[in-house]
């Protein structure tokens, strides 16, 4: 536990002070969001893609594993801010997002609310869980928060089993909640002459909140809370030293983060259909901790990259079990089981990137730092390392 | 009264069982200094082992276990030498052996498949009844036996060279080091006991009475967190203290709390206690607390 | 520079968007004409005839083997109808697996993944996956056939059960029990189920009977599927002085069960369903207990009965002696075969053709294996009232000795049992 509350009140006398040493000086400036064209032109790509992948691809089956995909990158995208940018290590996700989809159900379910309030109100619910917990288990440190927010994951399927009035008790619910913002039904959309399907709706929700959350997020690691937060993650005596105050900045990171899992437990939600308490358990928690670190820790594409890993990796599993012949096959009793090789695929791949990757799938997109050519031409963010301060993708300067 | 004592001496049998398996988390701890998830590996991965020797090689009880333990021992102290070991800082740590755990019970139980299978533990379904209260065979040994370690973990750390060299290291290494003390035997020894002791935990949790070698098993070594939470990381005396607490509290919440309360209750019992420990002391029971140089 | 690229991406974007190769459009509002002959439909192709269905079930985790001797099951009964050529003499059936791990979330994935290359699923395994489903069967219109006993699904148009009632089972099992003088009026019956719909249903069921039969009904207790520790509820049980209770659990709880029992030096009747009982338990220390105090409810009769048609065709099928869980698998699949047929019949093998196929279908009969299974329009549909009642005997094939087959409550089926 730090003692440095005194030292910060002396410091923050003036908020100015502070920031000259963070913020106004050309090196560290925050970085522009669409700094290089590589950056400008992934970003047209993607929101494109967005579009024209579903309107090309009719298959149900990839756009829901696509559309479960982009689900898991906003949930990993919390995550990753609060355990990434913040450093703070958290088992328990999976507790946000299933508060986030039951008190879907309950807002735009059971009580009819519009898709435009039952979704923010749903992910702000769970921010509002994670601002209880915050304070108590930012109290602890390493492993101590670890566990306690394993806690948290258990209680919370606990309390969801146990109150069926809102969450269909052990059985869970079937989801009503509407996906419809106005005239556009997501499950039925139509432009024009022509009909979507449900998949396609779904997809294209899905990855326009996404592309909205990677927006918000790269500005809130650009902005002055998400550099205090990287300032604390660091090296927190200096921090504090220096002014950041860690307890409020890492509850901003704590709260950002339940936000996000909540957005991502409604979305889940109107896309399975169906919940209960169980899907939101350790399992759960275990995967977005695959995502985050096998996409890469602190890094805005980093989830995404994880989410797609992962969400193919079952699929990827079922192709080869006709390759594999250790993959079971159905009616088989030998062998390993398509989930178990997704489970061994995960903690194999945990420990590798852990080792020997620690940018995770992320850093094999980044240039390795360059030299500065002159400190005034580079207002950008100075070429950090590949590793865990990235903050988006850097492609080369032309 | 029979029904409070029977309460009372079921909970110190799963007080003992929690404490086994959290010891394990113990010595880690005090050595290395994470939160060694890889734990649960060992646990299950102590319960095939035997399995395969006792049933399917047909080795007496004990030499199997025996063998057991100590063949996860070496497992652990190569995970140890060869994975943790690279790992620079302690949230790796404790994300890579958490990998380590996902990844090695899906091959075990790849490799010995059935939902339930028979280790041919000698005590069965025996219990032993005195004044009304049954207690199962096993959990009578594995009391005297709980004593028996944690007597066992006070003489070896106070008491032998090799004790004194871990408690040295987990103070200050540099300073051991100095003295001579290899880091990497103590983090060896450190966790070739972790694993015989996971090892010893799965053979427990398995036996008849414990339900049977079965997928799963590695999820209980996480049981074994309330308790190291609330007993302190670093502090063994605070694993046997912190089990039989959370074992008594949870015998007794789920045979006295109303049915409104709802199914499950039990599982979240531990968690509970350990939250209300922690609102009062952060560090836990006997943990200590940190020193942080800049 | 910069403009040229982004007008080579504008144009492309808009190449990409324009040419949306994967949109229909909207229906303009015809019905479909009935269909007299067979067509080509997603899951069945006219050039080859071969009609696919699918099976979805959990291959991994700790249900795997059981459901892997569901899925041996099923297979049988196709094999069988296909050496006569398959669905009505000319149309073989294959079946594609699905793996949902028991999970209701890869169960809506994997139906994705398999829905366009199937007529229908002849076998949903999990009632969690089945509800998770269901509004999805309804959007595709298509059909779908659980694997369990749940009543709640019969009335479901998309839906087609098979097998007997969870109420019907613990009626039946009780009245069998009061008839045997094994419980009279001065007897307490009790629970131990889960607090979930099935478990609901076995309580309905037993409240029913305490009226019908007279006895005294006891505590109810209720525990978690991943609960160890019984020894709580077993307390209570016992300090109640239940003779028989109504056990709700299944294989994974069992042990962990006796264990609890034997410590408290508890013995009731426990009245199980055939799916808590693992082969393995045979060679354990717990086969004492189950003998002795166990009382089962299963489908046909002995496993090596071959007088009764099912199993004999079964047996030979498979080579050796089947396994409830075969049994189980196999019945589903002639459910499945009888509505197709039906199906092939009316000319429409449709999700909409078998939906239709089931409202015009009567019963469908199992070969002596359990009481028919009544359709007709979805609000009409019934499940069959029998119960075939077992001991535990680690000799007996499956360790299930049969006590009654097919047997029927005295006083009939209970209200919409």
């Amino acid at each position: 536990m730090t003692t440095a509350a005194p030292h910060a009140e002396a410091n923050s006398a003036d908020p100015g002070s502070t920031d000259a040493v963070l913020g106004r000086s050309a090196r560290a400036r925050a970085p522009r969001l669409f700094g290089t064209l590589t950056a400008k032109i992934l970003a047209i790509v993607f929101v494109v893609a967005i579009f024209a992948v579903p309107l090309n691809i009719g298959d149900s089956y990839v756009l829901t594993v696509l559309t479960t995909a982009a689900i898991a990158a906003i949930a990993a995208t919390g995550l990753n801010l609060l355990t990434g940018y913040a450093g703070q290590i958290s088992l328990g996700h999976a507790f946000f997002v299933g508060a986030g989809a039951f008190s879907g159900q309950v807002l735009g379910g059971q009580l009819g609310l519009p898709f435009l309030l039952w979704l923010p109100l749903a992910a702000l619910f769970a921010g509002a869980l994670g601002a209880l917990v915050a304070p108590f288990a930012l109290r602890l440190r390493g492993p101590y928060l670890a566990i306690v927010s394993l806690g948290l994951v258990y209680i919370g399927i606990y309390a969801a089993r146990n109150l069926p009035a809102l969450t269909g008790g052990l059985n869970g619910t079937v989801v009503t909640a509407p996906v419809a913002i106005g005239p556009l039904d997501f499950t039925s959309l139509q432009i024009g002459p022509f009909l979507l399907t449900r998949e396609q709706g779904m997809f294209i929700l899905c990855w326009v909140i996404l592309a909205l959350v990677l927006l918000a997020t790269a500005n809130i690691v650009r902005s002055r809370s998400g550099r205090a937060m990287q300032a604390i993650r660091d090296h927190d005596l200096a921090a504090e030293v220096l002014g950041v105050r860690r307890l409020p900045s890492m509850m901003n990171a704590f709260i950002v983060s339940s936000v996000l899992g909540g957005l991502a437990g409604g979305l889940l939600g109107v896309q399975l259909q169906y919940i209960r308490p169980e899907n939101f358990g350790l399992d759960l928690s275990i995967q977005y901790v695959a995502i985050i670190v096998i996409g890469g820790l602190a890094s805005i594409w980093g989830p995404v990259l994880g989410a797609l890993f992962i969400g193919l990796v079952p699929v990827m599993a079922i192709w080869l079990s006709n390759y594999l012949p250790f993959i079971a096959k159905p009616g088989e009793q030998s062998g390993v089981s398509v989930s178990g090789f997704g489970l061994i695929v995960y903690g194999v791949l945990i420990v590798v990137f852990l080792l020997f990757r620690r940018g995770g799938l992320i850093s094999f997109f980044h240039r390795p730092a360059r030299a500065p050519r002159a400190p005034a031409a580079r207002a950008a963010a100075s070429d950090p390392a590949p590793g865990e301060s990235t903050t988006q993708k850097e492609g080369p300067s032309s | 009264m029979t029904d409070f004592l029977q309460t009372l001496v079921s909970g110190i049998a799963l007080g003992c069982l929690y404490a086994v398996l959290a010891l394990g988390f113990v010595v880690v701890a005090r050595a290395s200094g994470i939160l060694n998830l890889a734990q649960g590996s060992f646990v299950i991965l102590g319960a095939y082992l035997a399995y395969a020797l006792i049933h399917q090689a047909g080795l007496p009880f004990w030499v199997g276990v025996v063998i057991a333990m100590a063949a996860v021992a070496v497992f652990a102290v190569l995970l140890e030498a060869l994975v943790v070991h690279r790992v620079t800082d302690h949230f790796a740590a404790l994300l890579v052996t958490f990998g380590i755990t996902i990844a090695v019970a899906p091959i075990v139980t790849a490799i010995w498949p059935g939902d339930s299978l028979n280790l041919d533990d000698p005590w069965a379904l025996e219990v032993i009844r005195i004044a009304g209260i049954g207690i199962t065979a096993r959990d009578a040994t594995l009391i005297p036996i709980t004593a028996v370690l944690l007597l066992a973990f006070f003489l070896f750390f106070r008491f032998t060279r090799i004790g004194l060299s871990l408690r040295a290291t987990a103070i200050d290494s540099e300073a051991a080091m100095a003295q001579g003390v290899s880091t990497r035997f103590v983090f060896g020894i450190s966790w070739g006991i972790a694993g015989a002791l996971g090892a010893f935990g799965g053979v427990v949790l398995s036996t008849t009475v414990g339900g049977g070698v079965r997928p799963g098993l590695e999820v209980y070594a996480f049981l074994a967190l309330p308790v190291i939470i609330l007993g302190g990381l670093e502090s063994p005396l605070g694993a046997v203290v912190g089990g039989l607490i959370i074992g008594v509290v949870q015998q007794f919440a789920v045979s006295l709390v109303p049915e409104s309360w709802g199914s499950g209750f039990a599982d979240v019992v531990p968690y509970l206690v350990m939250l209300v420990i922690l609102l009062i002391r952060p560090a836990g029971l006997f943990g200590r607390k940190e020193i942080r140089r800049a | 520079m910069r403009i040229r690229t982004l007008g080579v991406l504008s144009m492309a974007a808009a190449a990409l968007l324009l040419t949306s190769c994967a949109v229909q459009t909207a229906p303009t509002g015809d019905a479909p004409e009935e269909a007299q002959e067979l067509t080509t439909v997603p899951g069945f192709d006219m050039s080859d005839g071969v009609i696919h269905v699918g099976q979805m079930t959990a291959l991994s985790g700790p249900l795997a083997p059981s459901s892997n001797e569901q899925v041996a099951g099923q297979q049988a009964y196709y094999d069988i109808i296909n050496a006569e050529g398959g669905i009505a003499g000319e149309y073989p059936v294959e079946v594609i697996t699905a793996d949902n791990q028991y999970n209701p979330q890869l169960a809506v994935q994997e139906y994705q993944r398999i829905k366009d290359q199937v007529v229908m699923l002849s076998g949903v395994l999990g009632d969690a996956s089945t509800e998770a489903l269901l509004p999805i069967l309804e959007q595709d219109d298509a059909v779908a056939l659980p694997s369990t006993q749940s009543s709640r699904f019969t009335k479901q148009p998309n839906l087609g059960m098979t097998f007997t009632s969870y109420q019907s089972n613990t009626w039946n099992t009780l009245s069998y029990l009061f008839e045997e003088g094994q419980i009279t009026t001065d007897s307490t019956v009790c629970s131990m189920i889960q607090a979930d719909q099935s478990g609901e249903a076995r309580q309905i069921a037993l409240e029913y009977a305490s009226e019908e039969l007279g006895f005294t009904l006891g505590p109810k207790t209720e525990f978690a599927p991943t609960d160890t520790a019984f020894t709580a509820q077993v307390q209570t049980l016992k300090n109640a002085q239940c003779e028989v209770v109504v056990f709700g659990g299944a294989t994974n709880n069992v042990p962990n069960l006796v264990a609890a029992a034997t410590q408290l030096d508890y013995a009731p009747v426990w009245l199980a369903e055939f799916f808590a009982i693992a082969q393995s338990f045979k060679d354990t220390d717990i086969a004492g207990y189950l003998a002795e105090n166990f009382l089962i409810t299963g489908l046909a009769g002995n496993l090596d009965d071959t007088s009764i048609e099912g199993i004999e065709l079964l047996t030979e099928q498979l080579g050796t002696t089947p396994t409830m869980q075969n049994v189980y698998g196999f019945m589903q699949a002639i459910t499945a075969s009888t509505i197709l047929e039906k199906a092939v019949e009316l000319g429409d093998l449709s999700g909409p053709g078998i939906m239709n196929a089931m409202v015009e279908l009567d019963k469908v009969s199992y070969l002596g294996l359990n009481g028919d299974m009544t359709y007709g329009p979805a609000e009409d549909r019934l499940q069959p009232d029998t119960s075939s009642i077992f001991a535990y005997d680690p000799a007996a094939p499956g360790s299930l000795s049969a006590l009654a087959t097919m047997y029927v409550a005295p006083d009939g089926r209970g209200p919409d049992f």
